[in-house]
């Protein structure tokens, strides 16, 4: 198990730059997202630790050992690919066994390392099978398995569940992080999925056009994006462009079509009076009531409601802005053209400075 | 290929019942028959023939020699496209487009016809064995007026040998080709990424995948050169199964011995086919799930590219050798004991359609090859479109029996054709010995109707049954359908397999020999090796013959392919 460091790194294909001036430090047995839309150059970033791409510059470090010019197959990565890449013409036995092999492994110990390794994605007993006679689920957990029982200096998950449909995709996070738990291998796991990144990650980075936007715990991405394109990836927001009037002490108040708003500014992304900026809202942090609140307080006429059981999700129109707004489903059903009271709660509008990439899916 | 699409109705069913009369008539009744004249003798089962087949000497070593030819000229398709199809399925070079189309080259001459222009390069006194004289003389080795060194042909085998090699390593190559580009990148740097050196690689993951097509190449080089009548009759060489059997065609009844030997090569054929069938299906891995990337390939070094154009170059040049000697021959006046023609002449060019003979043959292989394609076109599409869109029993014994011509030589139809339609009352119509042309064109159709099944059948493929339903939905009756909306997406591969199916029918070799029994019906094929057998600028008209049908060959195949597009390559595969 190692600590892996990107420092730098630049790859283009053609006239294409994949990715750009990457640097990230992944400690030591942490399970590390890379998250980002697709061909934002994610798994260029994957197949650089893993070797399979040279970068044009910047270096790749285990443990601060440079292996930027080591080949693949010396690396000791074990690699899980979007398509599993089981060789079909071999047993799960064969698949599993085959780094061990290669390792020059003796015939005993290839046997029980295998065994277990087949034990701890919960496959015993499917030794002999071909790839072809396995369903999806279990082609990934052999896929697992063959990645895992190397004991791999790092683990390289590129969009492993991705094939998969929904129920099996949920059943396998678990599995994955279970894993995780049992080996605390380094893993370095990429997928465009938010929902995959928040629920699995203890650190992710977020990508956009080759380039990290932010890196951090998945609370403190979704609590503090760095910029309106973090913010509409990560999670659903709604999104308003004003023009700030007054600055404060980690405050500010924001011109807004629907009117002022009063939000917080973070430290370390100030804006600054008559500056243009984003004033980013969570769905489940505004609340709607019938009576008026003091501050950043909003007539809202209902224009749609829509019921997801253990919450409800309401459209509500106000200033000629349509709001997303999620609360615990009412008993009752609201009406369209309801009037009610929209409260957007100071501490969370959050005002960011205006990316220059496009905003991220809302 | 699975029966799918709506049920069979009465006119499907009809239709379907005549193509398996045909079948049964012009090819399992045939072939039965053979079988039933080999293992019945005076009206019991007996081996017999097989005995006596096994006693007589020359009948082993005709079947050794075949047995020779076929995997000798195998190991040397594997030998030398095995680079070449490495280099392209793994690397980029410029010119690389270009240089692999180079070698497909030598597919456009049927081997025997290059036999004729060889003859002159290889055998004794031929201008190898001129020009080492001339060589070891001046090194002073040998006197300078000695006569005949070395003989290449190795009294026939071995000219056969390097003939069918040049000829058929083409198909080698496309096989592996695509095989190699078959193998998802993935498979690859994940046995890579376990820790393994490119040569294990090469080993345990990429040779076992690339398995599939290897085979499916190997099994139409073997059998093809097994039972290549053609280049062993130009070479004089006598001593090989399909020769003999040629020799006994016309006693047939005289000699019941060929009928055993003829079943040796079926079952030696249907063995091979069956053994390699069985070894690709089993190892045919449907990828499990789409390839996500495309391979990349490597961009040669100036000098890497260098090589990549020595190599395809060196083994072009040495694959048009015949091509070369043959338009050499064709127009030499004189080509005597000397290493290159004396004097040149286009008289034989002009003697191809002055004469006779050559006009009537020329005459004759289009009208057999107009024929035979129109058989085709009629049961291509009938059979392709039967199993693509319905769903009846029988299926697949319609699938099967439409493929059995791929493992079934030419000869051994052609024979089969002789001993049941030679001299019996009831097929006087149809007797090749009175009048050849029906059975031509139906012989013709038999041997190519596999290439059509498949063109057209793949074409059915990427016609998404919706469209047709489409337009059922609207209203069209099902033959409206078919007419208006299928035929004309499929057009372009019915066109492509006809093209093929008459290119091959105009050069056919076994066939021609054995069922164009007197000269007014010669065709094209049988007419160069009547030529060639003349004493006197017999060899130079033949070569000339053999260049105009090559010339029609190529004109064919740049339509095929210019139809088919890259798709062409698939119908050389098995």
């Amino acid at each position: 198990m190692v600590a892996v460091r990107l420092e730098g790194i630049t790859k283009s294909f053609g006239d294409v730059v994949a990715v750009r001036n990457v640097s990230l430090e992944i400690p030591e047995g942490q399970l590390f997202f890379i998250l980002g839309p697709s061909g934002c150059g994610k798994t260029t970033m994957l197949r650089t630790v893993a070797g399979f791409e040279a970068p044009d510059s910047g270096r790749v470090y285990f443990d601060g050992r440079d292996v930027t010019g080591t080949p693949p197959h010396r690396r000791n990565t074990g690699m899980v690919f979007q398509n599993y890449a089981l060789w079909p013409h071999m047993t799960v036995f064969e698949n599993v066994a085959y780094g061990l092999r290669v390792r020059g492994l003796d015939r005993s110990s290839v046997a029980a390392r295998v065994a277990q390794a087949l034990d701890m994605v919960r496959m015993p007993g499917e030794a002999r099978r071909f790839p072809n006679q396995l369903s999806g689920g279990q082609q990934q957990r052999v896929a697992l398995a063959r990645a895992l029982v190397i004991r791999p200096a790092c683990l390289l998950l590129d969009e492993p569940l991705s094939n998969l449909d929904a129920k099996l995709r949920l059943e396998m996070r678990a599995e994955i992080r279970r894993i995780h738990a049992e080996s605390r291998v380094t893993a370095i796991y990429v997928t465009h999925d938010q929902k995959e990144a928040l629920s699995m990650a203890e650190r992710l980075a977020v990508v956009s056009a080759g380039a990290i936007v932010q890196v951090g715990a998945p609370d403190e991405v979704y609590r503090t994006p760095a910029d309106d394109f973090v913010a509409g990836f990560v999670g659903e927001t709604n999104f308003l462009k004003g023009v700030v009037r007054a600055v404060g002490a980690a405050s500010a108040a924001v011109d807004t079509g629907v009117g002022v708003i009063t939000g917080v500014v973070q430290a370390e992304r100030p804006v600054a009076a008559g500056e243009p900026c984003v004033v980013s809202v969570r769905p489940e942090d505004i609340t709607l009531s019938g009576k008026p609140s003091p501050a950043n307080c909003f007539r809202a006429e209902v224009i749609q409601y829509t019921f997801l059981g253990e919450t409800g999700q309401y459209v509500c129109r106000a200033g000629g802005t349509d709001f997303k707004v999620l609360m615990v489903a009412p008993v009752g059903r609201p009406q369209s053209g309801q009037v009610l009271y929209l409260t957007i709660p100071e501490d969370r509008a959050l005002i960011l400075p205006q990316s220059p990439r496009p905003s991220g899916g809302a | 290929m699975a029966p799918r699409g709506s049920r069979a109705g009465l006119p499907t069913v009809f239709f379907a019942c005549a193509i398996c009369i045909f079948l049964s008539f012009f090819l399992l009744y045939p072939v039965g028959l053979m079988l039933r004249r080999a293992f019945i003798v005076n009206g019991s089962f007996s081996l017999a023939l097989f005995a006596d087949l096994w006693s007589n000497s020359l009948r082993r070593e005709c079947i050794m020699n075949s047995l020779v030819i076929g995997v000798a000229v195998t190991i040397a398709c594997v030998i030398i496209s095995t680079p070449l199809a490495l280099l392209v399925a793994r690397c980029n070079f410029a010119g690389k487009k270009w240089l692999t189309g180079l070698v497909l080259v030598p597919m456009i001459m049927p081997p025997f016809v290059g036999a004729i222009g060889m003859r002159q390069v290889l055998s004794r006194n031929g201008t190898i064995d001129i020009l080492l004289v001339k060589l070891l003389s001046w090194l002073g080795i040998v006197s300078p007026d000695t006569m005949g060194l070395v003989d290449l042909t190795r009294g026939g085998l071995l000219g056969v040998i390097i003939l069918e090699t040049l000829h058929l390593y083409p198909i080698m190559y496309l096989n592996l080709t695509a095989a190699l580009a078959n193998v998802d990148p993935a498979m690859e740097e994940a046995g890579r990424n376990l820790g393994a050196s490119a040569w294990r690689l090469l080993r345990t993951v990429t040779v076992p995948l690339a398995m599939p097509g290897f085979f499916a190449g190997a099994i139409i080089v073997f059998i093809w050169a097994f039972t290549d009548l053609g280049t062993p009759l130009i070479f004089d060489f006598h001593r090989v199964i399909p020769v003999s059997v040629f020799n006994d065609a016309r006693a047939i009844n005289e000699n019941p011995s060929s009928f055993s030997l003829v079943v040796v090569v079926i079952v030696i054929c249907a063995v091979t086919f069956l053994l390699s069938k069985r070894f690709t299906d089993r190892r045919t891995y449907y990828m499990l799930s789409k390839n996500t990337r495309t391979r990349p390939a490597a961009n040669l070094s100036f000098r890497g590219t260098l090589l990549a154009y020595v190599l395809f170059g060196g083994i072009t040049l040495v694959a048009v050798l015949p091509h070369i000697s043959v338009v050499l021959t064709s127009l030499s006046k004189e080509w005597v004991f000397t290493a290159f023609p004396t004097q040149l002449t286009v008289g034989y060019y002009r003697d191809i359609f002055g004469r006779e003979e050559t006009v009537s043959a020329i005459k004759n292989s289009f009208l057999y090859s107009i024929g035979s394609t129109g058989f085709d076109v009629v049961l291509g599409v009938g059979i392709a479109y039967v199993l693509a869109r319905k769903r009846f029993p029988g299926a697949q014994v319609l699938d099967a029996v439409a493929m059995i011509p791929l493992a079934l030589p030419g000869f051994v139809v052609a024979f089969g054709y002789v001993a049941a339609f030679v001299g019996s009352s009831a097929f006087r119509i149809i007797d090749p010995f009175v009048n050849p042309t029906f059975l031509l064109m139906v012989s013709y159709s038999v041997r190519r109707l596999p290439f059509m099944v498949r063109s057209v059948y793949a074409g059915f493929q990427q016609v998404s049954p919706s469209l047709e339903e489409a337009a059922a939905n609207l209203g069209a009756s099902p033959s409206r359908t078919l007419r208006t909306i299928t035929l004309p997406l499929v057009l372009a591969n019915v066109l492509a397999g006809g093209i093929l199916c008459f290119s091959f029918a105009m050069l056919e070799v076994s066939d021609s020999m054995i069922l164009a029994s007197a000269r007014p019906f010669y065709p094209i094929t049988k007419t160069i090796y009547d030529l060639s057998m003349n004493l006197k600028g017999g060899d130079n008209l033949a070569a000339a013959m053999g260049v105009f049908g090559m010339g029609l060959l190529v004109v064919s195949l740049l339509v095929a392919g210019k139809v088919l597009g890259e798709r062409m390559g698939e119908l050389f595969r098995t």
